[in-house]
């Protein structure tokens, strides 16, 4: 079936969006990206660590990829515009996931600053992608501040707790007219299945996949269930009935 | 003289370009954004700047990130 995902003009083949962070080594993030199928790959900023610059993440990063920076570490608005500005002067695009984090314990994201990021970024070309709680007003905000999709969490990051904003994010996904990216709180296959069943668009995933005993293999489960997700969600579920419904006709009984 | 490498002090001497000071210390252009007294350089000025007393440098990479 042809039906390809459009973020900012710009088509990308595959639903899974994968991070690069919490893996064993990042040696094995070729091997990630090929097992799942993924076109979107996030990375983070940092200050150089001199004693350690022998390795970087982008030598692993096939050029073929779309790369998403973060703003993680970014407190406020100006934080976050700031880095986005240094993700897109060190060769990474001008694609940026917003994420303005001021709270340490959950790293639930602020809707106000990130709003107030967008806007700017959007302004200046960048294909602005925002990581958000799944609340309705702050994306209607985000639309009209130019974002291209909008990303809200399923729970807090890493925690792998599934999706436990459900009702919130399929309110997001009928009200908002940009895609709907489930982002952060994924833990196995199955939450990014049912996400892709209530008709988000794509899920990002990381430590679900970076931290199983078997990164390689999870990645290649994740793909093929957001695919069976998104196959579902278009072709349409059947009515749930109380009662039970026979499959057979109940007539035409030998005894009869 | 003096200047300030993502907040640790550090003594140059001679006169030292941007771009010098990157492969000095052996970064590749390609994967780095260099903020030079709180303003970002475009990679193809680094050869341009040249560093003097005070001046502050926030050089930053990527690493793995969700």
């Amino acid at each position: 079936m042809e039906e390809i995902l459009e973020i900012g003009g710009e088509k990308i083949d595959s639903r899974l969006f994968i991070g690069t962070g919490k893996y064993p080594s990042d040696k094995l993030i070729p091997e990630i990206i090929e097992a799942s199928g993924a076109q979107v790959i996030t990375v983070a900023l940092r200050r150089v660590d001199f004693n350690a610059i022998t390795q970087n993440v982008m030598q692993f990063i096939p050029k073929n990829i779309k790369l998403l920076p973060n703003t993680s570490g970014a407190r406020n608005y100006e934080e976050a515009v700031r880095i986005a500005r240094l993700a897109k002067a060190a060769g990474c695009g001008n694609r940026i996931k917003i994420e303005v984090i001021s709270d340490n314990k959950y790293l639930l994201p602020d809707g106000h600053q990130t709003v107030k990021a967008t806007e700017i970024l959007a302004k200046e070309g960048f294909i602005v992608m925002p990581y958000i709680n799944p609340d309705l007003i702050i994306a209607k905000q985000l639309v009209s501040a130019g974002a291209a999709s909008v990303m809200p969490l399923g729970a807090p990051i890493g925690t792998n707790m599934g999706l436990k904003t459900k009702e919130m994010i399929k309110i997001l996904i009928e009200e908002i007219p940009l895609p709907i990216i489930v982002d952060a709180g994924i833990g196995k296959p199955s939450d990014a299945c049912e996400a892709m069943e209530l008709g988000a668009d794509a899920c990002l995933v990381n430590t679900a996949i970076a931290a199983s005993d078997n990164p390689v293999l999870m990645a290649k489960s994740f793909s093929e269930a957001i695919s069976a997700g998104r196959k579902a969600y278009l072709a349409g579920f059947a009515a749930q009935q109380k009662a039970a419904k026979a499959s057979s006709p109940l007539t035409g009984f030998l005894y009869e | 003289m003096i200047i300030k490498i993502n907040g640790k002090q550090e003594n140059l001497k001679g006169k030292t370009t941007l771009l010098e000071l990157i492969k000095d210390k052996k970064l590749n252009s390609a994967v780095i954004a260099v903020e030079y007294n709180q303003k970002i350089i475009p990679k193809e000025e680094f050869d341009k700047i040249i560093l003097k007393d005070k001046d502050k440098l926030e050089i930053l990479t990527f690493v793995g990130g969700g």
